[in-house]
This record gives structure tokens, C-alpha cells and sequence, in this order.
């Protein structure tokens, strides 16, 4: 799946997939799980907080 | 195509502001206000129009979240610039009896005080939408 068809599946531009793969914006919960949902995993799967 | 509608939209942006700036360029020198008027309710129709035909997602959480940023930055300086400004032009209004300095520094006073009047306004308004209390 490219950064396109992730962004367009979870209705945001392309530049904020680049951004959440950085490291340089953490989503919205909203955002998070969708793109968990996306992927079929849980969102701990996806996503993790390091303090 | 995704970015090709992105591209276009960009293009259209520059091309739309490019037309508006030289529209209001054009009224200033001439003098005439309703040609200034015109070109930029013209320019904001066909922007929204751009907008709203536009299948791509052009704003998400995080353009919200850098223009939220970017206007709390630009009201700071504004206001603080602004502020300190109108004070200068105030008091060196009445130190030379500068009637229209002082007038000036007086109107940007005001302006400085509708700008901070707008912004408690509307971050009161979506303190309160945001908060939940208000789904009780």
C-alpha cells in the first residue's frame, strides 16, 4: 500500500502520513484508529508511546 | 492523478491570488475601491467554488492543527506590534501636537482592542463547544 492509498483511505493528505512516519505529528485518537482499522490491527500494534 | 489534482489546485490558487493582487494594484493606482471590492469577492467566490468541486482532501487535523498555530503566533505579533506602535504614535502625537499622528495611533489602539475582542470571543465559543459540558 503506498502513503497515497493509506491517505486517501483515511481522508488526509499524503503530507500528513509523511509526517506521522517521521515522527513529527502525533495523530488524533480519530486518526490513530482509523488507520489501525485500515491495516486490521490493533491500535498498540500500530502505534506506540514512548515517554 | 490524486497529485495531479493537487498540483492544478496549487496552480489555480497562485493563478487566483496573481489575479487579485494585480486587480487591487490596479484599483489603488486608479483610485477606484469598487474595482478593489469586485476582484476580491470575484477571487473568494471562485476559490470557494475550487474548493467545494475539489474531490481531494485538501485540509485534514494537521493543517488545522499548523494554521491553529500560525494564527496564534500571527495575533501575538500583530497585537503586541500593533499595540506598542499605537502607543508610540499617541504619545508622540500629543509630545508635537501631531493632531493626525495621534489620530493614527488612536485608530490602531482600537484595532488592537476589536482584534483581542475577537479572539476571546471566538476561543470562548470553541473553549465551550469543545468542552463537552455543554452535551450534559
Amino acid at each position: 500500500m503506498t502513503q497515497e492509498d493509506l491517505a486517501n483511505r483515511v481522508r488526509v493528505t499524503r503530507q500528513t502520513i509523511i509526517a506521522i512516519e517521521k515522527n513529527r505529528y502525533m495523530p488524533s485518537l480519530r486518526l490513530a484508529f482509523r488507520i489501525a482499522r485500515v491495516f486490521d490491527q490493533p491500535i498498540e500494534e500500530v502505534f506506540f508511546y514512548e515517554e | 492523478m490524486v497529485e495531479t489534482d493537487m498540483k492544478s489546485f496549487r496552480r489555480t490558487k497562485i493563478l487566483i491570488g496573481s489575479i487579485i493582487s494585480t486587480m487591487v494594484a490596479v484599483a489603488l493606482t486608479t483610485g477606484n475601491i469598487y474595482l478593489a471590492i469586485v476582484g476580491i469577492l470575484i477571487g473568494t467566490l471562485f476559490m470557494a467554488l475550487v474548493k467545494y468541486r475539489s474531490k481531494e482532501v485538501l485540509v485534514d487535523e494537521r493543517a488545522d492543527e499548523i494554521s491553529g498555530r500560525a494564527a496564534r503566533i500571527t495575533y501575538t505579533i500583530v497585537t503586541v506590534f500593533l499595540g506598542l506602535i499605537s502607543l508610540f504614535m499617541i504619545y508622540a502625537g500629543r509630545l508635537t501636537s501631531e493632531v493626525y499622528l495621534e489620530s493614527l495611533g488612536t485608530v490602531f489602539c482600537y484595532t488592537v482592542c476589536l482584534i483581542v475582542a475577537i479572539y476571546s470571543m471566538s476561543y470562548k465559543y470553541l473553549d465551550r463547544k469543545y468542552s463537552g459540558d455543554n452535551q450534559e
